[in-house]
Formats: C-alpha cells, sequence, structure tokens
C-alpha cells in the first residue's frame, strides 16, 4: 500500500511538471523562457498561472482543443486581439481579448511557451519570422 | 500497512481554494438601459455640462457621444499602447464650466528610453479637436512591461489627485519616495506642486506623491458623505483592496498584503505593520477592481450610501453596503454582461456602467 501512494505522488509530480525538458532545442528552449516572461507580463492576469482561465469568462490554454487545432488564429489573436464566439474544450466563450502591442518576437516566445506547458505539445519552434507570414495570410 | 491520505487531502484542499470561486448572491431586482452602443474598451467616461458624454476609449480614441451621435475628437494624446497601457482616465475640472479644462491620463511613451510609463495631461476641446495640450506630469523611467499603469483622476479642494501603478516592478517602485509608480500623487489644477505636500522636504523624493506602497489602483472617487479619497486597487491573488488615501500614508504593498501570487506562492508572511494602513476591505478570490462610485441620489432607494466597483475578473457590478465605513454586503449587479471597466453617476443621478466589448450602460433598479 506505502509502495502504491509513493507511485501516485510520483505520477502528480510528473504530471504538474513542466514538459518543456524534453529534447528541445537550445533556441527552443530560449524562446520559452523568453516567454515566460511575456506571460507574466500580458497574460496571466486572466489566463492564470497554470493557464487554467477563468470559468465561463476567459477560455483555457491549458490541454486546449483549440490551440491544437487553430494554431495560426491563435497566433493573430495573441498579435491582433480577438474577439466574439469561440469554442475552447467544447465550452463557447464570448469575450474580447485586446491586442496586446506585442512584437513578432513577442509572440512567437510567449506562443513556444504556450505550446510546450501545461499539456499542451510541441516541439516544433515557432519563430518570429513565422508569425509575420502568418500574420501576412 | 496504513495508506496515508494526508498529503492527497492538502493537495484537494489546495485545489479548492486554487480554484476559489466568488459567492457574492446575484442580485435580480434592477435592469439596465444601453446608451452607448458598440464601444471597445470605455475606460474612463465623464458628463459635459450639456448632458453628453466624453469616453475614453483605451485604443487612443476619444468620442464624444451627444443626441445619440458619435463624434471622434481629433488631436488626442499619443499613447503608448501596450498591455494594460493605453488612453485611461477623463476628469473635468471642478471649474470646467468656466475654464474648460479636460484632464487625461495614459501610458505615454515621451523620453529616451524604450517603453512607456503613465502620464498626465490637461487640454480644451474646440471643433471637435483638443487644443492648449499641456502634459502636467509623466512617471519615469520608461518601460515595456505591460502591467499596472494606474490610472484615475480625481479633484477634491481644488487640487488634482492621481494614480499610477507599480509598473510590474514591486520590489523597487512602491515603497521608495525617489521613485514613481506604486502611488497617488497630488498636484495643483496646472501641474505644480502643492508647498504642503507630505514629501516636499524628504531628500530625492518625488514631491508629487500623496500616498505610497500601492500596487494598482483603477478605481478613485471622492466619498461625497464623507469627503475623504476613497480608492481600490489590484492586489495580487486575493488581496485587493479598497484603501481612504492619506495624506503621506504607506499602504504597504509589497510588505504586507493580504494576497499571493498568482502561482500559488508566498509574497510575505505579513498582512499588517506598524506604520504601514489596513484596507478597508479587502476580495479574496479577487475580483479585479476598475471604476468606482458612490450612490448619492434618490434614484436607487435604500442603495443610497453604497459602493459600486466594477469586476473585470468575474464581469460584475459589485454593490457593496456600507455601514459605518465598512462593506457589510456585497451584491452582483449586471452579472454577466461584461468586463466592467469604469462606474460614475450622471448628472441625472443615475449610475451609468462602462463595459468592454458593449459599451455604457444605466442601470435601474426596479420597483419592489
Amino acid at each position: 500500500m506505502k509502495k502504491t501512494g509513493l507511485i501516485l505522488v510520483a505520477l502528480i509530480l510528473i504530471i504538474s511538471c513542466k514538459s518543456s525538458d524534453k529534447k528541445a532545442s537550445p533556441e527552443l528552449k530560449s524562446s520559452i523562457a523568453q516567454g515566460e516572461k511575456v506571460y507574466q507580463n500580458f497574460c496571466i492576469n486572466c489566463h492564470m498561472a497554470n493557464g487554467e482561465g477563468i470559468e465561463d469568462a476567459y477560455p483555457p490554454l491549458a490541454n486546449s482543443d483549440y490551440l491544437e487545432n487553430n494554431l495560426e488564429a491563435s497566433i493573430k489573436g495573441i498579435k491582433n486581439g480577438m474577439k466574439g464566439k469561440i469554442t475552447v474544450n467544447g465550452k463557447t466563450y464570448n469575450n474580447v481579448m485586446t491586442p496586446m502591442g506585442l512584437n513578432n518576437q513577442e509572440v512567437a516566445d510567449v506562443t513556444n511557451y504556450i505550446l510546450n506547458n501545461w499539456g499542451n505539445n510541441s516541439d516544433t519552434l515557432i519563430t518570429s519570422k513565422e508569425v509575420s507570414k502568418i500574420l501576412l495570410k | 500497512m496504513k495508506f496515508k491520505f494526508g498529503p492527497f487531502i492538502i493537495v484537494i484542499i489546495a485545489s479548492f481554494f486554487a480554484c476559489a470561486q466568488d459567492k457574492n448572491p446575484i442580485n435580480i431586482k434592477h435592469s439596465y438601459e444601453v446608451i452607448v452602443k458598440d464601444l471597445n474598451n470605455p475606460w474612463g467616461f465623464t458628463f459635459l455640462t450639456d448632458g453628453s458624454i466624453l469616453i475614453n476609449e483605451k485604443d487612443g480614441r476619444i468620442i464624444h457621444f451627444k443626441n445619440n451621435k458619435k463624434t471622434e475628437i481629433k488631436n488626442p494624446p499619443k499613447v503608448y499602447l501596450r498591455g494594460q497601457g493605453g488612453l485611461l482616465d477623463i476628469e473635468l475640472h471642478p471649474n470646467y464650466k468656466n475654464n474648460g479644462w479636460i484632464y487625461f491620463s495614459f501610458a505615454y511613451s515621451d523620453g529616451d528610453e524604450n517603453g512607456g510609463n503613465t502620464s498626465i495631461m490637461r487640454a480644451k476641446i474646440k471643433n471637435d479637436s483638443l487644443i492648449n495640450k499641456e502634459i502636467l506630469y509623466k512617471a519615469v523611467p520608461n518601460t515595456t512591461k505591460g502591467q499596472h499603469f494606474g490610472s484615475r483622476i480625481v479633484f477634491k479642494d481644488g487640487y488634482l489627485f492621481f494614480s499610477i501603478g507599480e509598473r510590474g516592478e514591486r520590489d523597487i517602485n512602491p515603497q521608495d519616495l525617489t521613485r514613481d509608480g506604486g502611488k497617488i500623487y497630488r498636484l495643483n489644477d496646472d501641474g505644480s506642486i502643492p508647498k504642503d505636500n507630505p514629501f516636499v522636504d524628504t531628500k530625492n523624493a518625488k514631491t508629487a506623491i500623496w500616498s505610497y506602497g500601492h500596487r494598482n489602483p483603477q478605481g478613485m472617487k471622492i466619498n461625497p458623505f464623507t469627503n475623504e479619497i476613497w480608492s481600490h486597487e489590484h492586489g495580487p491573488r486575493g488581496g485587493d483592496e479598497i484603501n481612504i488615501i492619506k495624506k503621506g500614508a504607506n499602504y504597504g504593498w509589497p510588505v504586507i498584503t493580504y494576497g499571493i501570487n498568482y502561482s500559488g506562492t508566498a509574497i510575505t508572511d505579513q498582512t499588517k505593520k506598524e506604520g504601514m494602513q489596513q484596507p478597508l476591505h479587502y476580495w479574496d478570490p479577487s475580483i479585479a477592481p476598475s471604476g468606482m462610485a458612490f450612490i448619492n441620489s434618490d434614484k436607487y432607494g435604500d442603495w443610497k450610501g453604497s459602493l459600486l466597483v466594477g469586476s473585470l475578473k468575474f464581469q460584475y457590478l459589485d454593490l457593496c453596503t456600507l455601514q459605518k465605513g465598512k462593506v457589510i454586503k456585497e451584491q452582483r449587479l449586471l452579472d454577466g454582461l461584461g468586463r466592467v471597466r469604469s462606474v460614475e453617476q450622471g448628472p441625472d443621478g443615475y449610475i451609468y456602467v462602462g463595459i468592454e466589448n458593449l459599451g455604457i450602460v444605466k442601470l435601474k433598479r426596479n420597483k419592489e
């Protein structure tokens, strides 16, 4: 029984650990680190410390199916703001996110941070160049 | 062998607190009417003598709403639009009728460094355009941080008071009188420093400072029943506060607070300290307060004397019943309409509420 308890604790620890320690490139690692600063500065008020959002008001970024399926729209949203209805993990949100005034590098960094935390998974590095391309689409 | 539940119970309890819900009951005996439609973020607004409304949109536009028509005021201040910064509060000079001065707070990038900081400007309006613009105060240094610009403006006894948040630098700004940020300031209406400001004789102090140790005050009004300055501020998680602002007082941030970091870690274990003011009220969970007004008319029955505070986070207008200077009851008004950004009592005695992604609505109380 004691063993089961220990395994449970270990599992909880593993789940709560950041997933960004896996084989990320140095570029990705550094972008994630910068992105964390951007997140603390601009996003945490509404999307909260672990990307959980606020019920019925601000959608979660953790384990977000919206992010996974709408990456380009998400990047455009981080840059230019978002407005109106979106569905995230089966729940509908109708709100507004004003543009934060981030430059493309900051958009890339915070995207990398979000995509590599809280159950989101991505190995690819988003660069500021790619952000510029997406914004032109 | 015994299975140890202790740690799990702690985890479960902790997760309850992490998801703390706001328990204020919803009041259903009121309604509203949309007065100004289609606004993005009416950060501040004020009523002119003809009953028309001047509205600051955070993105930098000043809108004059008259006879159901919006006119954009030309030549607005050049705002630094980043994070929480942009065009913020607007307030008329108490003698506006005769001198025409209008006061603005906004994020401004003037200066050599990158970024911006909060600034106070006054100007007049002629032919739908701002003229005679004068910068009365500009906080320094600029920073690219996106948080905590403040800012609200009030007039009391002919003096101009305004708040500036600590700009995301809690460990260097709020407790240091030689630095801007985390302060409430007092100036003469022309921007000069009153001779009896509390820190005029303090070496290297910013002499405009009236009180300090604040985090991010985004609500400030004169209590019409006591003539005191009331202010609220965004605290950390679980530490939003209402304070009565006194000359030279220290409100304690970040040395004392009832809140914790967003991540759940502690900021300080102190909630009280000698020489630091206790809040009149604090919110846990935080409601993210913005905008403030006292009901001072007879339009709302026994709500007269109550305090109204907007909640950005939970998207309602908090009706705070006051008794002997304490908040004894809170109720949700306009629940779920949107992020409540600004609250004013109009010259007609009705309460007007600026809501993000909606506009300005007029609050009505139903007949009992």
